[in-house]
């Protein structure tokens, strides 16, 4: 708990102070999509970490939030901040109505649900072409105002702030579930449902909350991604987003809250990194996957895990 | 306290448990015996709702639990145990009994994502309480090791702090001492003794332990092929022609 605290507090000063250090534009983008996928990370970590269910359609509420905050901007004119509270509200809505429907499987039955709910979501964005344009996707969400005269640079820059300030508010949140009753009732279910029960913890109801919050999370995600991007398509409830969430959250260690901050980092700079392989770039980062699995099945900070809470003896 | 009227539970074309029907008193120690197959751990499932009866009644001082669902059951103060692993094997023992201390733990949703003073102090005394009772059952020197490292008669310790620390009323133990020499099912039995009373309102309790069943139990329901065979004292049980017959058979003619 406490070395959590203090190495999430460190990341934060460390994030604060990197841009001030004069980068190129590029390593800030890169610096955006590590935001990016944090606070997807964060979220799905709450699912798979915590919970204990393997959820393969959190794309959905990615995609959510990406589609609410894109037809907010463009339609209504709507400006990023409340379009991104928006997508967190709108998402934790859809969370609630999805969860609620497949909370009630487990294990591999909750997976392949979870999937057809990413995917249908996928197909009505492709296809109701009056709300989403289709396939074309929604382009030309307009920038914040007072990036109007900034370079290019200093945009990204902002963006990376807002990022920051997003992935903070999320990283809080997962914190205080993690280390209050909420958190305890969650992985007491994920260790043993049985017990959870005799000892009157309702599995449905704490399951149902830590996905709603995940949600949310993906859709403040979502938000961030569509205004940075200034585009949303269907891919956005694609396979391969999933699978990044996976990777990193897998690969940082799941059930803790630093793997979900540390796996992003490293997958988005082994992705930007691997560019270079061309078609390559895949097999190697299979062989990466592979190998984490096969050495540090816990993932990188599973030693966290192990050690949760000690009661400070007087 | 708790009143059980004619349960009946049918899996497909077996009768598991059959009117099965018996009473437990504030301050009462009962054991629930039979030779394996009797039905007692699905009376078990069916008082605190895991199972729910074809046909009968629970009531727990005077609510109808019948239909309730187990957490429900769980917050009226009837708190059961399991035959395998009644623990959280990955986290340590200060960690099990304080998740189960989860009831006296909760607040609103809105608190446990911004705490105010209230809830830090709350925190603390369920902290506070759990080591206090990891304390009473002598685990205290083991409060930082996972549960799965405990030995076994450790783990059965851990097994009814866990159940202990949700704060019941009516504690149904499943078969603490299984596996348990004799000294450790001794000094479990001093244990579970001070309970009544002092932690618990009552104790059921199911058990192949005779000695242990004998020394702690007021009273002792015997079930055979899922009927209730007989009830009476620890002596009456004792010496029952009938429930000899049920454990060991009859002598051949």
């Amino acid at each position: 708990m406490i070395f959590e605290r203090r190495f999430l507090l460190g990341a934060l000063a460390i994030a604060i102070v990197f841009p001030l250090l004069g980068w190129s534009e590029y390593v800030i983008h890169v610096g955006v999509l590590i935001m990016f996928s944090i606070m997807l990370a964060t979220g799905f970590n709450l699912i798979v970490g915590y919970v204990g269910e393997f959820s393969l359609g959190h794309t959905a509420f990615l995609g959510i939030g990406a589609y609410t905050a894109a037809l907010l901007s463009s339609s209504l004119g709507m400006p990023i901040f409340f379009n991104i509270a928006a997508a967190a509200v709108v998402a934790a809505i859809a969370g609630f109505f999805i969860g609620a429907v497949t909370l009630r499987l487990r294990g591999p039955f909750f997976v392949i649900v979870t999937l057809c709910f990413a995917e249908v979501l996928r197909i009505v964005a492709n296809n109701w072409v009056a709300l989403t344009n289709g396939p074309m996707g929604i382009a030309g969400i307009v920038k914040p105002a007072w990036m109007a005269q900034q370079t290019a640079l200093q945009q990204k820059i902002d963006f990376y702030y807002i990022g920051l300030a997003l992935v903070t508010v999320c990283v809080y949140f997962a914190y205080r579930f993690v280390y209050s009753f909420l958190g305890r009732a969650v992985v007491t279910i994920r260790e043993n449902r049985f017990v959870a029960q005799s000892v009157g913890i309702w599995p449905y109801s704490y399951s149902l909350l830590a996905f709603v919050v995940a949600s949310a999370m993906a859709g403040v995600a979502g938000a961030f991604y569509a205004h940075y991007v200034s585009y949303v398509g269907p891919e956005v409830f694609g396979f391969p987003f999933m699978i990044s969430m996976i990777i990193m959250v897998l690969l940082g260690g799941k059930g803790t809250l630093i793997g979900p901050v540390i796996g992003p980092v490293i997958v988005v700079l082994l992705e930007e990194y691997l560019r270079d392989f061309k078609d390559l770039r895949f097999s190697i980062f299979g062989l990466v996957i592979v190998a984490v699995v096969l050495f540090v099945p816990q993932g990188l900070m599973g030693f966290v895990a192990a050690r949760r809470e000690q009661y400070a003896r007087k | 306290m708790l009143q059980v009227d004619n349960i009946t539970k049918n899996f497909g074309g077996i009768t598991a448990v059959a009117d099965v029907s018996f009473a437990i008193n504030k301050g009462e120690v009962v054991s629930l015996i039979g030779p394996n197959g009797a039905g007692k751990t699905t009376c078990f499932n069916l008082i605190t709702g895991f199972y729910r009866p074809t046909a009968g009644r629970v009531q727990f001082e005077g609510t109808d639990i019948t239909a309730f669902d187990p957490h429900r059951v769980a917050r009226l103060g009837v708190v059961r145990t399991f035959q395998k692993t009644n623990v959280l094997p990955r986290l340590n023992v200060f960690e099990n009994v304080l998740a189960a201390r989860h009831l006296h733990g909760e607040t609103s949703i809105l608190r446990a994502f911004f705490p105010g003073k209230a809830v830090r102090v709350r925190e603390k005394r369920v902290r506070d309480e759990a080591a206090d009772l990891i304390e009473t059952l002598g685990l205290l020197a083991r409060i930082d090791t996972p549960a799965e490292s405990l030995s076994c008669g450790e783990l059965r310790l851990l097994e009814v702090a866990v159940a202990l620390s949700a704060g019941p009323r009516l504690l149904m133990l499943d078969e603490p001492a299984a596996g348990l020499n004799t000294q450790e099912a001794e000094r479990l039995a001093d244990i579970l003794k001070q309970l009544v009373g002092t932690r618990v309102d009552a104790l059921l309790l199911v058990e192949h332990n005779m000695s242990l069943v004998m020394s702690v139990s007021h009273r002792v329901v015997v079930l055979n092929f899922g009927r209730k065979l007989m009830e009476g004292s620890p002596e009456q049980v004792r010496n029952s022609a009938e429930v000899i017959e049920a454990y060991l058979g009859k002598p051949v003619e």
